[in-house]
């Protein structure tokens, strides 16, 4: 399962697919502020990327692969990175 | 040769003739969609029409060129100028072909080998694997268009990282809304990217109510930059073609400042200033007064933007001198900085070898106006109604009935009914003859782009009034002598880029080619701005050639001296170069434009370079002369040479040995008696009458000529001397007068 979802946060791990938008999409509406750990992430699929993009939950951690590392951790930065910090230690 | 063929070759001939002038044009901007637009349209109807005949290796160059520029055109392909060399070639070769289609009806026997190496060529262009390769300068509107709405602060991070690399592609990609569906994913494919160097990506339009937000709606725009090779990232995004814009971008076409313009003095001093750390290589003094300068300025405005480019720049490892430089003067002049890829431009192969001179044998026809020829139609028309009258008047002059005064009196009707239409029917013919100065210019842009670099110089051709009008005999005629002229310029005339520079003087020279009526002449100059003619070293030379004794070149003015070049024999150039050392010199154009009835004049422009000055008949057909009488018969002096025509007090006459002068005008003229020139006895004058004087510009002097009595002036069609008459000195044709004489016209020149 490429996303673990818990009671205040959710794991992203390995490949996110196009599959998992909706589902994703969902948890993050029900569970404002909650931060998403993509540290364990390999690739995201560009419709969970927009999940990502329009609703700006915080995100924790760096993902481990290095093209979501340099290039689209830092466009996600920003905003969600102070949402992330006070729930940066679970 | 078939009606058919005839229109091919005229309309092919058209049609190259617009495919050259678009190659010109796209040389000049290599991006511009309508030259893109209608130089494939003249290539592509030209493949056309060539399919009608058995030309295949015609339409196979053809279809190869067209081709390659449909890839240019859609930006799939950058025009570099080896591209653009190769399409010239290959319709330099083309042209070739059409003329030997209509000599011979067919093509040379080696024409298939030939398509199938300049097809190979081009194709190969097309297969081949960097089009960037021929210069990012050169890209300059493509890579605008991609990257002209980034945001600044990605462009910097794009241009760090591009500096060193030695080209880079744009892109930008939008993929379709519904991409998801079809199993797309934009991030993949963007993460497939080989050499990313930079990447941002934005919701094309903001997002909508999240309550609505919907993930399966693909929202986002792609932007990066690349530093693989251009066909590289076509490839990796082959399927998504249709949503991409891609371009060939030099790590200085990213730098556009953005926001509104203080237009403030203060960045103007600042400007001073950074030219004078910069010239003496401060970097990081200049580094810091940026940084200074910036926390003074509103991030908006568009100073701050330049100030930030200009850290940006300064903060590489190698900071690109040209860019900052470019970025300091822009804060002077307020406008984008322009970054030419200098070292680019430089390291240009040597061109293909200049083009013939000559239009390679044309036969001459003439497209006309069809409502001139409706016009001409109705004359003719009319004329024939006229005609018709003729019968009628014979019945009547057989008739007794008819008086003599009666007669008379139809007949005068007649007469001035012909008169008119004959009249009418011969303005309206040279109206057909006449051509725009066009159809004799349009062959330079090219000869001055391939001669120039064949000399390793930069000159640009200017030209004004191709619209003036001129007789199309004369423009024929004109073709060979202009020539001459410009390659002179360029090659003689023009200094290397290197000289100019160290004389102060832009790299890039000019020749300014214009035409303009003077009353009923058509003047056509050719200037240029290099380092003129040396009087000095003309007079050296030509005493040298034993044209002027040395006593006689130290009276010489400066323009006496300068127009010794028009000497027979003579020319300057210390080495006989391909170019302009056929042996043909001025004098040869002098003569050729003398011919056609002109005169040439050459001088140096006192703001530098030289002037050479064409004063050309509009019109060759009809003549108008004056009538003036010596030795009891009557010559004709063409209009364009008298000055005056007096009697002049025979005491005012002086004479010194056989020479002769008198004062006209507050000035000294030579006299001379026209009779005696032409080898026959002046009629005795009447007793106590002055005797009549024509004074008569004479190339570039006046002169007198003593004759027996003036006539009317009159039009006379004037046909030049052939076989044994020919070159009877004096003469320069015969006319018909209106009582069927002959009349001998005179050249004034040659009487002197």
């Amino acid at each position: 399962m490429p996303i673990r979802f818990e009671d205040d946060a959710a794991y992203l791990e390995e490949v996110v697919s196009v599959e998992e938008a909706e589902e994703l999409l969902e948890w993050v509406q029900d569970h404002p502020g909650k931060p998403l750990d993509w540290s364990g992430c390999d690739h995201l699929h560009t419709a969970v990327l927009q999940v990502l993009l329009a609703l700006e939950p915080p995100l924790k951690g760096t993902p481990r692969d290095p093209f979501l590392a340099a290039w689209v951790a830092p466009r996600l930065a920003g905003p969600a990175e102070e949402g992330a910090a006070p729930n940066a230690h679970e | 040769m078939s009606a058919l063929l005839d229109q091919f070759i005229n309309e092919a001939r058209d049609l190259l003739e617009e495919i050259n002038a678009g190659l010109l044009a796209l040389e000049e901007d290599p991006a511009n969609p309508q030259t893109l637009e209608s130089l494939f349209r003249a290539v592509h109807t030209l493949k056309g029409s060539s399919g009608l005949f058995e030309a295949a290796p015609l339409t196979e160059v053809l279809h190869a060129a067209e081709d390659l520029l449909s890839r240019i055109r859609q930006g799939e392909l950058a025009g570099g100028r080896e591209v653009l060399d190769d399409l010239f070639a290959a319709m330099d070769r083309v042209e070739s072909w059409v003329g030997t289609m209509e000599a011979e009806g067919d093509l040379p026997g080696d024409a298939p080998q030939v398509a199938d190496e300049l097809g190979g060529r081009i194709r190969a262009r097309m297969d081949g694997p960097a089009p960037e390769a021929s210069g990012g300068g050169a890209e300059g509107g493509a890579a605008a268009e991609v990257v002209g709405d980034w945001p600044e602060a990605f462009l910097q991070a794009a241009y760090a990282a591009t500096a060193g690399a030695e080209a880079a592609v744009a892109l930008v990609y939008t993929p379709d809304a519904q991409c998801f569906f079809s199993g797309e994913d934009p991030l993949q494919l963007m993460r497939s990217l080989p050499q990313l160097a930079a990447l941002d990506f934005a919701p094309a339009e903001p997002w909508a109510d999240p309550a609505a937000f919907d993930p399966f709606d693909c929202r986002l725009r792609f932007r990066a930059v690349s530093t693989a090779d251009p066909e590289a990232v076509r490839e990796a995004l082959a399927y998504v073609a249709d949503q991409l814009q891609l371009a060939p971008v030099g790590p200085a076409e990213l730098i556009l400042p953005q926001g509104e313009a203080l237009g403030n003095g203060e960045f103007r001093q600042f400007a001073a200033k950074a030219r004078e750390l910069l010239g003496e290589g401060h970097l990081q003094a200049l580094r810091e007064a940026v940084a200074e300068l910036r926390q003074a300025t509103g991030a908006e405005v568009w100073e701050a933007s330049v100030l930030r480019w200009l850290d940006t720049v300064l903060a590489q490892a190698e900071p690109d001198a040209t860019a900052a430089w470019a970025l300091v003067e822009s804060l002077e002049t307020g406008k984008n900085p322009v970054c030419d890829d200098v070292a680019a431009a430089e390291e240009l192969p040597a061109g293909p070898d200049a083009p013939a001179a000559g239009g390679g044998g044309r036969s001459p026809t003439l497209r006309v106006d069809q409502q001139k020829v409706d016009q001409l139609m109705d004359l003719v028309g009319e004329l024939i109604v006229a005609a018709n009258g003729l019968p009628y008047l014979a019945e009547k002059a057989e008739s007794p009935d008819t008086s003599q005064e009666e007669l008379v009196r139809a007949l005068k009707e007649q007469h001035s009914l012909f008169d008119r239409l004959a009249r009418e029917m011969q303005g309206e013919v040279m109206q057909v003859r006449m051509l725009p100065v066009s159809a004799a210019f349009q062959r330079f842009p090219r000869l001055v782009r391939d001669l120039s670099r064949q000399l390793d110089k930069e000159a640009r051709l200017e030209t004004s009034g191709e619209s003036t009008e001129a007789d199309k005999q004369i423009l024929d005629q004109l073709g060979e002598p202009l020539v001459h002229v410009v390659r002179n310029s360029l090659d003689h005339g023009l200094e290397t880029p290197e000289e100019r520079e160290a004389a102060g003087k832009d790299r890039c020279g000019w020749i300014r080619m214009s035409a303009f009526p003077e009353s009923e002449r058509i003047i056509i100059q050719v200037e240029d701005d290099g380092r003129g003619i040396d009087p000095e070293r003309v007079k050296a030379k030509a005493v040298e050639r034993g044209l002027i004794s040395a006593e006689e070149a130290e009276t010489l003015e400066e323009s006496q001296a300068v127009a010794l070049v028009m000497q027979p024999g003579f020319s300057t150039a210390e080495q006989i170069s391909d170019v302009s050392g056929r042996g043909v010199g001025m004098d040869a154009v002098r003569s050729m434009v003398e011919d056609s009835g002109g005169t040439l004049s050459i001088a140096n422009r006192s703001q530098g370079g030289t002037c050479v000055r064409m004063d050309l008949p509009m019109s060759m057909a009809v003549t108008r002369v004056l009538l003036v009488e010596a030795g009891a018969q009557k010559f004709g002096v063409p209009f364009p040479n008298v000055l005056e025509t007096l009697r002049v007090d025979p005491t005012t006459i002086h004479g010194v040995k056989d020479q002769r002068a008198m004062s006209w005008r507050g000035r000294f003229i030579p006299l001379v008696d026209l009779a005696q020139q032409l080898g026959k006895t002046r009629q005795p004058p009447v007793e106590g009458e002055w005797p009549p004087v024509l004074v008569a510009r004479v190339g570039a002097q006046e002169v007198a000529f003593l004759v027996d009595d003036f006539h009317s002036g009159t039009d006379v069609v004037v046909k030049p001397l052939a076989g044994c008459l020919e070159g009877t000195p004096g003469v320069t044709g015969t006319g018909v007068l209106g009582d069927g004489s002959v009349l001998l016209v005179l050249a004034m020149e040659e009487l002197v």
